[in-house]
């Protein structure tokens, strides 16, 4: 019986050795294999996404009404909705929804779908909420705000006179104006839930591709959509399998397993290049790498504190080593490519120790003084608090660095419990409002601006910042505009406790297989891919 | 002094009757021991891990909402997952949906936690079962070979590689295993259960992957499965692999220095009867150990599951944990407590079967 056994083990081996480079395992033609470190992805619900990397694959299957352009996330471009108008004094939307398209269930999209979708999202005052509410909206009023006026027409009504430039962007992000499809998710709502645990799981979107699996902590496998038909799309199938380990990423690409890396580290970056078998796509990005300092501390609450620490960092040192091919200099808050940048050449900091002693001589800041710096636990944050730390110490100021999980980092943050930290911010349109809303405009300076970095480090930008910001949103000249936003990033970086120090960008790892795919600041386009037959 | 009558006789079978009823007595009341002992094990394990995880640093909140979500949406979310509620509240509904088979849902996946570790845990269970049979293959022998040959070469040998599986970390050996057999010779497959175009394309049936393609007849999965398993379960082997040689070598060589086994050698046994005979008087301990390495596999496997992206009970533990996934987290440790109990419970009885005097 055991010789048995043994016998039947041996075999079973040699059957799975003789399996090795049996070629059945390369990458289909039609099949796009990627890892990623899904661990942040928790649900599949519109309404209820939080982070960036769920949201750039969930835009190939749940298309907005309006898209941005491929390659070029400048650009809006038609999405669910055909084309558009916008009445004379910027009060009226109207939407033509293309006819025809229909939903995985087989029911018709239409704008109905489109206006309960962007209500659910208020009601339900989730995470996506926040991009209808920051443009005015919310439950009471969205009613009468987006209607629909026909099955193929939407008429958006917004609580303000915004820039069309800006609002359209509003339109183009699928967190705010996906289509669901009503009847089917009503089908499935439980205790008044909307829908919402059962979209944890499943999908009921329109967009070039359609959920097939997904399994959190796993693989999420998305099926071609054949009614989607913008143009060819040569992809059957994408398999994005969790790999969470980036030196394991770099290993099955050069292996030939997968056909797409998206978290490699700086350091296998250069590999990748020289490998004959695979290579880089980088793509701005609208992330940033930024320091901030909470004005609770007192020593931060003095402008030449923060003004020296600018003045420690080795910038171009960091982007050629730590950063090197993942990120670029960017003093700036607002990252090149967005509506309302500051140009490139917008560099005045740069390493100068003497200059950053004067400055906290002239701050008061006496020698030994230390602070802690809370940086994520993963790269290159600690690099970077490393690289501050021994510039710090020759100018006598100890900063002791506790990295933390991103979970336990926005936590701290949430609750202002924390004396200076360093992080990463992904911006979902690409327009200036966005980054000045997020990290300047603070009204009341209350703890109901949590979110916000501004009440986060305890800065009040006064009353001329906070109404510039309001003022620009409404500005329909895309130069005054412009300049505004030049001004407003000019004053924060002379005045708030922020130091803004790179712009990541999008790195992903290919191999030959895949002659090209397109990307833009937010997305990866699944449907553009093509293989090699 | 017992006085006989004549009724004795027909006292014996109501004394048997009696002793069996006193066995019976005796036996309901050990279960009953044993089973409070049990729930009162598990139910501060509970309280432990519930406790301890509410004073975590990481807010579930903000692991659900992100960062970027307003003060309205986070208050919304805090009383969704009810903990505007006093803690000991929180603890007592928990404590009675379990009770109930309710034990919420993982938050980092969204589905019911049941069901996550209905998908999980036999990914973990085929790793950890192959690493079983190889640690039991190699460290049995192994340990009967060192203490045979005690202090000869082959008994150093044993000893290095024992002391090798021991010291070197999973999570080191793992990637070496990877840079080398998968990546430089392409002997054994990446990570995960099966090569990324290879995933559910057999209908998952027992969850076993092996078991599961020899059912679809799908035998390029099954070829591909074996290539993916080899090497974390021999990695995941290399540690039981040294506990069960070690101690396998220290019950022979207590075996070897009694009495019956010099009286064996003096009378001319062969050597291999004299190590039969002494092996066979290991059993019982030997079985102990196995099985509670076997445990020690099934929620020992994280580091090897995280380097191989292998998508089994230790990864679905760690990320629960990252994400303050206090539902999958508390499930998760219950049900380690669960498998530690039962399978010291089936050590037990295993003893009373194999060994007449424990009986």
């Amino acid at each position: 019986m055991f010789q048995r056994l043994m016998r039947l083990c041996v075999v079973v081996l040699m059957f799975g050795v003789a399996g090795c480079d049996s070629g059945v395992n390369r990458s289909p033609a039609d099949v796009l294999g990627m890892a990623a470190n899904l661990s942040s992805m928790i649900t599949l619900d519109p309404a209820a996404i939080a982070e960036s990397l769920t949201g750039g694959i969930m835009r190939n299957v749940c298309e907005p009404l309006l898209v941005l352009n491929e390659e070029d996330a400048s650009q809006v471009m038609p999405g669910i909705a055909e084309r558009w108008s916008v009445n004379e004094d910027f009060t009226i939307y109207t939407l033509h929804i293309r006819p025809n398209l229909t939903f995985p269930s087989g029911n018709p999209v239409t704008a109905h779908d489109v206006a309960w979708s962007m209500s659910r999202s208020l009601q339900l005052n989730l995470a996506s909420s926040q991009r209808l509410k920051e443009w005015g909206f919310s439950k009471e009023n969205i009613g009468a705000m987006v209607r629909a006026i026909d099955d193929l027409t939407l008429e958006i009504r917004p609580p303000k006179k915004y820039s069309p430039s800006l609002f359209l962007y509003a339109l183009a992000d699928y967190r705010t104006t996906h289509a669901l499809d009503r009847v089917e998710v009503l089908s499935h709502e439980l205790d008044h839930d909307l829908g919402n645990d059962w979209l944890t799981r499943n999908t009921a979107c329109y967009g070039p591709f359609r959920v097939h699996t997904w399994r959190a902590q796993d693989v999420l496998i998305l099926e071609r959509n054949d009614e989607w038909k913008r143009r060819d799309n040569p992809i059957r199938r994408v398999v994005v399998r969790h790999i969470p380990e980036p030196g394991m990423q770099r290993l099955m690409l050069e292996k030939g397993d997968i056909d797409l890396a998206s978290n490699l580290d700086p350091s296998d970056l250069n590999a990748i290049e020289e490998n004959p078998n695979t290579y880089l796509k980088r793509t701005p990005t609208f992330s940033i790498i930024y320091m901030a300092f909470n004005r609770d501390t007192p020593a931060f609450s003095d402008l030449r504190f923060i003004k020296a620490i600018r003045y420690l960092i080795d910038y171009d040192t960091l982007a050629a080593t730590v950063l090197n091919q993942v990120a670029m200099v960017r003093q700036a808050p607002v990252p090149l490519g967005m509506f309302g940048a500051l140009p490139e050449s917008f560099r005045p900091f740069k390493l100068d120790i003497d200059k950053a002693r004067e400055l906290l001589k002239e701050a008061g800041v006496v020698e030994g003084y230390s602070f802690e710096l809370m940086v994520p636990n993963s790269s290159p944050y600690p690099d970077i608090a490393q690289h501050l730390q021994e510039n710090l110490l020759k100018v006598g100021v100890e900063v002791k660095i506790i990295t933390l999980s991103s979970g336990h980092l926005f936590t701290q943050l949430r609750a202002r419990k924390f004396q200076a930290y360093i992080g990463g911010y992904a911006f979902n349109y690409p327009d200036a409002n966005n980054e000045m809303l997020r990290f300047g405009y603070n009204p009341k300076n209350s703890p109901d601006n949590s979110a916000s970095v501004a009440w986060r480090t305890g800065w009040d930008p006064g009353d001329w910042f906070n109404d510039t910001v309001m003022k620009a949103q409404m500005e329909a000249d895309p130069v005054k505009r412009e300049k505004l936003y030049h001004e407003l990033q000019r004053y924060y970086v002379e005045n708030s406790p922020v130091v803004f120090l790179f712009q990541r960008l999008g790195v992903r790892a290919l191999s030959r297989n895949v002659l090209s795919i397109k990307a833009n600041a937010v997305t990866l386009s699944f449907a553009s891919a093509v293989k090699k037959q | 002094m017992t006085q006989f009558t004549e009724d004795s006789e027909i006292d014996i079978p109501q004394g048997k009757q009696k002793l069996g009823t006193s066995r019976f007595v005796i036996a309901m009341s050990e279960v009953r021991r044993v089973s409070v002992m049990v729930l009162l094990t598990l139910l501060v394990l509970l309280a432990l891990t519930f406790f301890l995880g509410r004073v975590m640093p990481t807010d579930p909140v903000v692991a659900m909402i992100g960062e970027q979500a307003d003060e309205s949406t986070y208050q919304t979310v805090y009383k969704q997952l009810g903990l505007d509620r006093p803690l000991i509240v929180q603890f007592g509904i928990y404590v009675k949906d379990i009770a109930t088979g309710n034990f919420g849902l993982a938050r980092t996946t969204g589905n019911p936690v049941v069901e996550d570790i209905k998908r999980v845990l036999p990914a973990t269970m085929e790793l950890a079962t192959l690493s079983l049979i190889l640690g039991v293959f190699a460290g049995v022998p192994l340990g009967i070979l060192a203490a045979v040959r005690r202090n000869s070469a082959w008994d150093h040998v044993v000893r290095f590689f024992s002391l090798l599986g021991y010291s070197i970390p999973n999570f080191w050996l793992g990637m070496m295993a990877l840079v080398v057999f998968y990546a430089k010779f392409g002997w054994i497959g990446g990570s995960g259960r099966v090569s990324i175009f290879f995933i559910d394309t057999v209908d998952p049936v027992t969850g076993s992957i092996l078991i599961d393609s020899i059912l679809a007849r799908n035998w390029y999965v099954l070829g591909d499965a074996l290539r993916h398993v080899i090497m974390p379960a021999l990695i995941l082997a290399s540690g039981s692999m040294a506990f069960i040689s070690r101690m396998t070598r220290s019950f022979m060589l207590e075996q070897l220095s009694q009495e019956y086994v010099i009286t064996a050698r003096v009378k001319g046994l062969s050597r291999v009867k004299v190590i039969h005979h002494a092996f066979r008087n290991i059993k019982v301990q030997l079985v102990t150990i196995i099985i509670l390495s076997y445990g020690g596999l099934l929620d020992g496997a994280v580091l090897t599951e995280t380097v191989f992206a292998w998508p089994g009970f230790g990864q679905y533990l760690t990320a629960g944990l990252m994400n303050g996934d206090m539902n999958a987290v508390l499930a998760c440790v219950l049900l380690v407590g669960i498998i530690f109990v039962s399978l010291n419970l089936f050590a037990d009885a295993l003893y009373r079967v194999l060994d007449p005097r424990t009986r």
